[in-house]
Parts: C-alpha cells; sequence; structure tokens
C-alpha cells in the first residue's frame, strides 16, 4: 500500500481512536512484557569481557568487542607531540565546553577536541531544559534524593552532591555569558516540573534549552581562542609508566593522519555510548 | 498543510517499498522514498564527515541547498529533516569563511553600540531579503539584522531563538554580513546586560555558601544504603 493511502487511515481513524481507552497493565503484566520484549533484558545482550582491569565484569557485547578490540595504533607510531597543553579536553558539547572555559579561566593552557565540529553534541539537541534548584520550596537536598531515585540508587554521592550544590552557580554562569533563561514575571528564574522530579527544577530557554546553552557556550570558546581540534576522534590515550594519563591520539578526519597531544591533565567529557547502537537500538 | 503530508521522514522500513531517483551533487541514485537527505546521503554510500552532527535538527552541520522536480527555486533545508522525493537535486553547503567577531561578553560598556565596531557591515543591509528567503527555520533574518542595528536586541533575542547557526543566510549577503554570527550577538548581549538579575538564584547560591543544607545533608550522607532508599520513597 502507497505511504499515502495508509497516513489516510491514520486520520480516517483518529477521532475513534481519541474515544479508545486502553486498560492499564498491572504492574506484574507489564514487567512481564518488559522482560520478554526490551533489550534490555535479553540474556544475549550481555557477556563477561575476557581480559583487563574490567576483566570478568558483564557488559552489552557491543563494549565488551570494542574494550577488547586491537588499538587502531600501530606499535611504530612515532609519539612526538604535535601540541603540549596543560588541559586536554576530549569533547565538544556542553560539558567539554564548559570545562575548557572553566579551565582557560585559571590561566591554564586548553586544548578542545572533537569528533565533528565545536557543539555537535547530545547536548546541543537536548532541549527539555536542565535540573537545578533554585525554587524557594526546592533544596540541593531534594534534588539529590530526587536523582539518585531516578539513578536506581546506584549514583555516586559526592559526585552528586557536588553536581547539586554547584548547579545554582553554573545557572549565573550561564546567565552572565547571556543565557536567556525563561523568567518569572519578578525576573526570577522559572522552573517547569520535569519527570522524576518532586519539585519544579527545570530551567528552560523556551523549548530549545540545550541548543541556546551550546550557542553560547561554543561562541565563548571562540572567543576565549581556546584552541581547537575539531573532525579530530579520540583513538588511544597515552600514559605513563605509573599509568597517569598523559594525552590523547587523534585522528584527524579530514586528512586521516594521527594528532598526538601530550597533556598534563586530560578531561574526558565524551558523554556515553548511544551512537553504538547497543542491541540495535534506536534502530537506524 | 499539503507540504506536510508529503515530508513522509522515516517511515519503517516495510513501507519504504517505492524507490525514487535523486540527485546528489549533479549525479543520480536510487534511493527510497521518504527517507531524509541524510540517510540517502549514506544509503548511496557518500562519505559524510562534514554535514551530519545531531542529526536531530539542532546542531546546523547539515545545511543543504534542494530543489525539487522541474522548479528552478534552490531552496535550504536541514538534512536530517527532510524527507527526498522523487526528481529532487541537493548538495550539502560547504562551510563558508564568515568572520565571528571576537569579544569579551561581560566588559562590554555599550553593547548596543559595541555592535557597530564588532559588525561594522551589519548597518549596510540593502534589504534584498535574501537572508530570510534562505533561513530553513523560517526566521525573518532581514527584520532581526535592522532591529539589532536599531537597538531592539530583545525581539532579536526573541526572533533567533529558533537560529541553529546553519549559516545559510551568510553566503547570500550581498552586504557581506553574517546575521546569524550578529544575532548571536545580540542575543548573548541582551542575556547579559539588560535582562534582570534573579534575585532568587543569588539567595540560593548564598544559603548554600552559608551551609544553610547542612543539617539535612548530614542527616542524608549518614544512612546506610536501606535508611536512604526508604528515606528517598517518602520524597514525593
Amino acid at each position: 500500500m502507497d505511504i499515502h493511502a495508509l497516513q489516510q487511515i491514520v486520520h480516517q481513524t483518529r477521532d475513534a481512536r481519541r474515544k479508545q481507552t486502553i486498560p492499564k497493565f498491572s504492574p506484574a503484566d507489564r514487567d512481564q512484557l518488559i522482560h520478554k520484549h526490551h533489550p534490555d533484558y535479553r540474556v544475549s545482550a550481555y557477556r563477561p569481557i575476557r581480559f583487563g582491569p574490567n576483566a570478568n565484569d558483564k557488559t552489552v557485547v557491543e563494549l565488551a568487542a570494542l574494550l577488547e578490540g586491537d588499538s587502531p595504533i600501530a606499535e611504530s607510531i612515532d609519539l612526538t607531540p604535535h601540541f603540549t597543553t596543560d588541559v586536554l579536553v576530549v569533547g565538544g558539547g556542553g560539558a567539554g565546553c564548559a570545562a575548557a572555559l572553566h579551565a582557560h579561566g585559571t590561566g591554564a593552557k586548553v586544548i578542545l577536541a572533537t569528533k565533528l565540529r565545536l557543539g555537535d553534541s547530545n547536548s546541543v539537541m537536548a532541549q527539555g531544559g536542565m535540573q537545578i534548584s533554585v525554587a524557594p520550596e526546592d533544596s540541593p537536598v531534594t534534588h539529590f534524593l530526587d536523582t539518585l531515585k531516578g539513578g536506581h540508587m546506584q549514583n555516586d554521592h559526592e559526585l552528586l552532591k557536588v553536581m547539586v550544590e554547584d548547579g545554582p552557580s553554573i545557572a549565573k554562569w550561564l546567565i552572565e555569558l547571556g543565557v536567556l533563561f525563561d523568567r518569572q514575571a519578578d525576573g526570577n528564574l522559572h522552573v517547569k516540573k520535569g519527570g522524576g522530579s518532586s519539585k519544579p527544577r527545570l530551567l528552560t530557554c523556551s523549548d530549545y534549552t540545550g541548543l541556546e546553552i551550546m550557542r553560547v557556550l561554543k561562541d565563548e570558546v571562540l572567543n576565549q581562542k581556546i584552541q581547537l581540534l575539531e573532525f579530530c576522534a579520540a583513538v588511544e590515550l597515552l600514559s605513563d609508566d605509573n599509568g597517569h594519563c598523559t594525552g590523547a591520539i587523534f585522528k584527524d578526519l579530514d586528512n586521516q593522519r594521527h594528532v598526538v597531544v601530550a597533556a598534563k591533565s586530560v578531561i574526558l567529557a565524551t558523554g556515553g555510548i548511544g551512537r553504538l547502537h547497543i542491541q540495535e537500538v534506536p534502530h537506524e | 498543510m499539503a507540504q506536510e503530508d508529503t515530508n513522509v521522514i522515516d517511515q519503517p522500513e516495510v513501507l519504504r517499498h517505492k524507490m525514487v531517483t535523486i540527485e546528489i551533487s549533479g549525479k543520480k541514485y536510487e534511493v527510497p522514498e521518504g527517507i531524509t537527505v541524510i540517510k540517502a546521503l549514506w544509503y548511496s554510500g557518500q562519505e559524510v564527515v562534514r554535514g551530519a552532527g545531531c542529526l536531530g535538527g539542532f546542531c546546523g552541520a547539515c545545511a543543504t541547498y534542494y530543489r525539487t522536480k522541474d522548479d528552478p527555486k534552490v531552496r535550504t533545508c536541514l538534512a536530517c529533516q527532510m524527507a527526498v522525493e522523487d526528481g529532487m537535486s541537493f548538495t550539502i553547503m560547504p562551510p563558508f569563511p564568515a568572520r565571528k567577531a571576537l569579544y569579551d561578553i561581560q566588559s562590554l560598556k555599550d553593547p548596543k553600540q559595541d555592535l557597530f565596531n564588532l559588525y561594522p557591515e551589519a548597518p549596510l543591509c540593502r534589504n534584498c531579503n535574501a537572508c530570510t528567503e534562505a533561513c530553513p527555520q523560517k526566521i525573518d533574518v532581514r527584520e532581526g539584522v535592522w532591529k539589532a542595528v536599531f537597538g531592539d536586541f530583545k525581539s532579536v533575542s526573541e526572533m533567533f531563538m529558533d537560529c541553529v547557526m546553519c549559516g545559510m543566510c551568510t553566503p547570500v549577503c550581498i552586504a557581506d554580513i553574517a546575521p546569524n554570527l550578529v544575532a548571536l550577538y545580540v542575543s548573548r548581549a541582551q542575556g547579559a546586560h539588560f535582562t534582570e538579575k534573579p534575585q532568587g538564584l543569588n539567595a540560593r547560591i548564598q544559603e548554600i555558601q552559608d551551609g544553610c543544607f547542612n543539617d539535612e545533608w548530614n542527616k542524608v550522607l549518614a544512612m546506610n544504603e536501606q535508611e536512604l532508599a526508604d528515606y528517598c520513597a517518602t520524597v514525593k
């Protein structure tokens, strides 16, 4: 059947479907369905890692295969650095830009490397809002507890406390850089209720929160003349005899050459592994 | 509405039975009807290094020129947001060497006047409206440039909230203005200089610095796993 004819069926049945009420599943039925169909519950999705620091830990097969894979770098590579810096930031999204700007602000020499252009990231498409406890009825402790619940109690407490306590100062920093958060009539920050939070806590910029924040952060990274390595994908981390990270090797996607960066500190701000499409989800 | 009905994006695999002929950078390829322009590039085996970013219509990396069958009008789109149709011809826009002014947003003394030092070409707009026609986000770009020049920074910041910085307004400008960069400066200046400071936020920062939540923290952080889980369950 032609796709437009199928669309017509959707249009024609819309009113009838609107009136339909679909009975809710019991929690037991729901769990059974999820266990049967959700890719997270496939036994074949996981296997133990064969060697290395995480040997015998179970993870998704795609990640295990990558971790056990051969290095794309030949033994004979010349490790003379092309660039030397105080701080190397790997990743050009919200975390990478914020890390680079803060390090630069303290006087460190910073290089930011990203596999695409600066700001081509998940942050730029995260429009729903940013959780920060700014409302009078809210508090960093409540934010902490809500996040623990959302994280199935697995979060690192110390790290989480830093995040919820630094949040308001980060909001102030972004406002001073020119981010246009939505406001109440009295000039205070407007907060929206978000999923899983007990208090309204979402700071928003219209329905373009991530885009607005990234426009500003990218512009600021450029204004501060922070050195960029764009279209450079990190392919290996470097370490010294004590196991301390001393830099990284990148592959320049424009000319296929390797770029070696030596750094006193390396910040990994690469985000998650969504693009590995674990268990082919989401399906391309 | 007719426009929306024909832009059939990302239909499930089973529905992609009809193939269409399209032209990528002047060369013909057969691809399934209704896939996005960026997927058509992948489908036909092109290596896309520049030209793909967030794939969600926000990063502006996939700015594309396209033309539909027998229509002389060359239009613009984001390749991740446009479905291909038979007879479509397209090319990804190369990065355009626009000049971005450098500034320290916080130390500006008179941002509305500084606009003319940072972007002296901004008031030279000749009203051709090409920028507005080139905008895939349907922003009235020309109007925005004029409002910026006349100091209506608030309106500009609102108009350009939809701007994905694809830069398609820039190559068409006969006055060498980069409207998206002008608007970005104006929006940042609006936020940093002409927007009220939120008192509640400053109060919260002060509370944290003064340790107002310490008692609560001590209570929560002293809990064992079970106590913490039980306590979390009471937070509603």
